[in-house]
């Protein structure tokens, strides 16, 4: 086992220069003057933009400007924006508000989605595990906007329970609307997933042995039936935190929530690589972590992975 | 499991995972709303600063707030005052002599003296420090040496043209003579520093110091800066607000703000867009919206000189006349605007009633000019910015296709690769652009068609005549004069139309009833505002 996870470690190394590399070059190839961005159509004097430049080394070749970025990021530094703020400090600024959202929206999806797939898988066929289905076709349908939308004017402006923008009141209040919209559209998938998965398993032969050697209905389902059904679910679950890192954008500017998304917005707008890249190379860190606990967690739940 | 469980179940999850991933977030009580506890507090709609520091990020609301200028326009006359300065005079508007305003102190207590301002102007001026009021300083002796446009290090640290004669006296030397020089000294990079900002550069970013109406209590980033008003200023009440309390909650959008405005959050937006005004008028009521009373922006077509085939003046005027400008600002803009028929907007004083003869509408006409003009069968390409006005933009290509017979291609692209291809002078055809001013002046619209002139870049046009009259209106101090020779080189200028003047927007701001709004020349500055309560 500790073999496999230093491997899987090592494993990251080129998968991170990989993929900065590439957000790097599609950022630098992205149209548009960097520097234009800091100023808007009242041109800065020509001194000025020389001596931006200069700073910024925007003048150099591609490959020396990732280069210079990479020996920086390998002594922990992440470089600057145009106004001279450490790029590492505007993240971590951000990714708690991003974080606390994503992970309150996780949980609230994995309760919704496991509730609902159970329900419904261990009703297959009947009223409930048609209930089940509507419930999931009507969240995979309405897009996220509208319902984030609608919650936040009846929830906030109509009745007034939470601020609709912004995050003054903390967690949980101010996170648990915009978590719950997030959950709610994604728990749709995550109930599908879990009741496919489940109704599969139910007709499994072991379960019929089971079943016959007289063990309890929630001995079976609870001890060997969900056991089984949750190794794919689990796989979504993991994959899917770290998408919801990324995928709050939408939600996190409905919401007025100072998160990572709206500094991503802002910095792909302005052209601001070292900004762009920096975000960029920590969700793709998280990702990978992610990965890494999901493929260790299999062991715990399957045991023939471990082998 | 019950639905209420599992959903306390989920939080508690969550905020174990929060505690254990040692992630802290912005916790404590909100107060929002205005005016809870009886002082008289307003919020505004701000984004995130890049800094507090005016002269670093010299749009920013809350460093108008904190800052006192030497110069600075009186909300109740709307004229330009002295504020820390006591006077500034010159002969020939090259050299300024300026005085300070005695017993004057920073929000610290330590004197504002002509050190203060004398320091903060080079360190802002010295391009190194890449400050985005550097610009500001261009007319000023010594800019030059400041910023070496060889990549090299300046050889010295202070504008030579700034000379500090006693703790309360300066003198300010020009390259040119120029008598818009009172209006720069009110603009946010004039602004003074005190000792401590150089001190200890970095905290004072944090907390920053200043002489203004309003002093800095907190910045939570990303959500909030609280600004609370000063015992120690001096200036007159028409350099300040009603509010004991104003607090800048951060946005990242327009419609957050709008949002929580309707859940009685927030009390004041400003510059709302068009598409917002109808709404609030609905939702909040007519008595929300506050209508800036000076018109100081304005939308235009420029056409760069460099483009070929658009080089005819009668084309330029042809293209003109073929915009129905009524017809869009009644319908699409929903008289939210008014058609502009000058080179710069009414509110200033060289403005000529229709100095822009072919900015009324005449769809035979334009078509004959066409034709006089020898035609026109290539494709008029317009360049914008893809993010706003892409309505507008349509609107006007299509008067033009329809009333010319003409081709015409819109290419909107982003703000930054827009911004390129003009200051690079690659744009294919007309772009399509907002204007506005920094202060109130003809000079501030007009430069942009002096040869190397402040946005000239975009146009590139050039004459002779016209540069001539322009530096000779900059250095008059007589306004009537001046105001006329502006008056003559608009109307040169309007002979080539290196652009055509197209709209007027009205700008909007939006508040509850304890916010009374107030602009200074077109400028909605929260920190004016009344406390109506």
């Amino acid at each position: 086992m500790l073999g496999y996870t230093v491997r899987r470690i090592l494993q990251m190394v080129p998968v991170v220069l990989g993929a900065t590399f590439i957000i790097y070059a599609l950022t630098f190839l992205m149209p548009g003057d960097p520097v234009a961005a800091l100023t808007g159509s009242r041109p800065l004097p020509e001194s000025t933009v020389a001596q931006i430049r200069l700073a910024y080394h925007l003048d150099d070749p591609f490959l020396v400007q990732y280069g210079n970025y990479m020996l920086g990021l390998l002594q922990g530094n992440f470089g600057i924006d145009f106004f001279g703020r450490p790029v590492l400090g505007l993240i971590l600024e951000r990714l708690p508000v991003t974080f606390a959202l994503a992970m309150t929206a996780w949980v609230l999806k994995m309760a919704i989605g496991l509730a609902i797939g159970v329900y419904g898988g261990l009703r297959n066929g009947q009223a409930g595990d048609h209930f089940a289905l509507v419930f999931t076709v009507i969240f995979l349908g309405i897009p996220g906007f509208v319902i984030a939308l609608g919650a936040q004017t009846v929830f906030g402006v109509q009745l007034g329970w939470v601020d609709p923008a912004g995050i003054r009141a903390g967690w949980p209040l101010a996170f648990i609307l915009p978590a719950l919209v997030m959950a709610i559209e994604a728990s749709a998938g995550l109930a599908r997933l879990t009741r496919t998965s489940l109704v599969d398993v139910l007709r499994a032969e072991y379960l019929r042995t089971a079943r016959a050697k007289g063990l309890s209905p929630r001995r079976v389902i609870w001890g060997h039936a969900l056991r089984n059904a949750m190794i794919p679910v689990v796989t979504y679950l993991g994959l899917s935190l770290a998408g919801m890192l990324g995928g709050a954008v939408i939600i996190e500017a409905i919401f007025n929530m100072p998160g990572i998304g709206g500094l991503m917005v802002t910095a792909i707008n302005n052209k601001e690589g070292t900004v762009v890249v920096g975000i960029a190379t920590m969700l793709v860190l998280v990702y990978l972590v992610f990965n890494l606990l999901v493929d260790l967690l299999y062991g715990i739940i399957d045991p023939r992975v471990r082998i | 499991m019950s639905k209420k469980k599992l959903i306390a179940v989920a939080a508690a999850s969550a905020a174990f995972m929060l505690v254990a991933s040692g992630c802290s977030v912005g916790a404590g009580a909100g107060t929002t709303g205005a005016g809870t506890d009886g002082a008289k507090r307003l919020s505004f709609q701000l984004s995130e600063p890049t800094s507090l520091v005016p002269h670093e990020n010299p749009g920013s609301q809350v460093a108008m707030a904190t800052c006192a200028n030497l110069m600075e326009v009186n909300v109740e006359t709307q004229e330009l005052e002295p504020l820390a300065a006591k006077s500034v005079t010159s002969q020939d508007a090259t050299t300024w002599k300026i005085a300070l305003q005695e017993g004057w102190t920073f929000q610290d207590g330590t004197p504002v003296t002509a050190d203060s301002f004398a320091k903060a102007w080079s360190k802002t001026a010295t391009g190194s420090n890449a400050w985005q009021g550097n610009g500001s300083f261009v007319s000023f002796v010594g800019y030059k040496e400041l910023n070496p446009t060889d990549g090299s290090k300046p050889k010295t640290d202070s504008l030579s043209g700034v000379k500090v004669i006693d703790a309360n006296n300066l003198e300010v030397t020009l390259n040119a003579p120029n008598a818009d020089f009172p209006k720069v000294l009110s603009t946010s990079p004039l602004c003074p520093l005190p000792e401590v900002a150089f001190t200890d550069a970095k905290a004072y970013e944090e907390n920053p110091v200043s002489n203004g109406p309003y002093k800095f209590v907190s910045w939570n980033h990303n959500q909030e800066v609280v600004l609370e008003k000063w015992d120690g200023f001096k200036g007159a009440a028409g350099f300040s607000g009603g509010a004991d309390t104003l607090v800048g909650q951060i946005y990242t959008a327009v419609d957050a703000a709008y949002t929580d405005m309707t859940a009685n959050n927030l009390d004041m937006i400003r510059n709302v867009p068009a598409t917002m005004v109808s709404k609030a008028k609905s939702q909040l009521g007519e008595e929300s919206l506050y209508e800036v009373k000076t018109g100081s922006k304005q939308y235009t077509l420029q056409i760069p000189e460099y483009v070929k085939g658009l080089q005819d003046p009668d084309l330029r005027r042809a293209i003109s006349m073929s915009i129905d400008r009524e017809a869009i600002a009644a319908s699409l803009l929903q008289g939210y605007a008014t058609s502009s028929d000058s080179l710069v907007p009414p509110s200033l004083d060289s403005y000529k009633e229709g100095s822009c003869e072919s900015c009324a509408f005449d769809a035979s006409g334009a078509k004959d000019l066409l034709e006089k003009a020898g035609g026109f069968d290539g494709t008029l390409v317009i360049e914008h910015t893809s993010t706003s006005d892409v309505q507008l933009v349509q609107a006007i290509a299509k008067q033009i296709q329809d009333n010319l017979g003409i081709k015409v291609q819109l290419k909107p692209m982003l703000g930054t690769e827009l911004e390129a291809r003009r200051n690079n002078q690659e744009l294919e055809g007309a772009v399509f652009g907002l204007w506005g001013w920094s202060y109130k002046s003809s000079d501030q619209y007009l430069s942009q068609y002096e040869t190397g002139g402040d946005g000239n870049v975009t146009t590139g046009y050039s004459n002779k005549a016209v540069d001539t009259l322009l530096r000779s209106a900059r250095g008059e101090q007589d306004e009537a004069k001046s105001a006329a020779l502006y008056a003559q080189a608009e109307a040169l200028i309007m002979k080539d139309m290196p652009a055509i003047p197209l709209f007027i927007p009205t700008d909007f701001g939006l508040h509850t009833k304890c916010a009374v709004m107030n602009d200074a020349q077109g400028d909605l500055q929260f920190y004016r505002a009344g406390y109506g309560c």
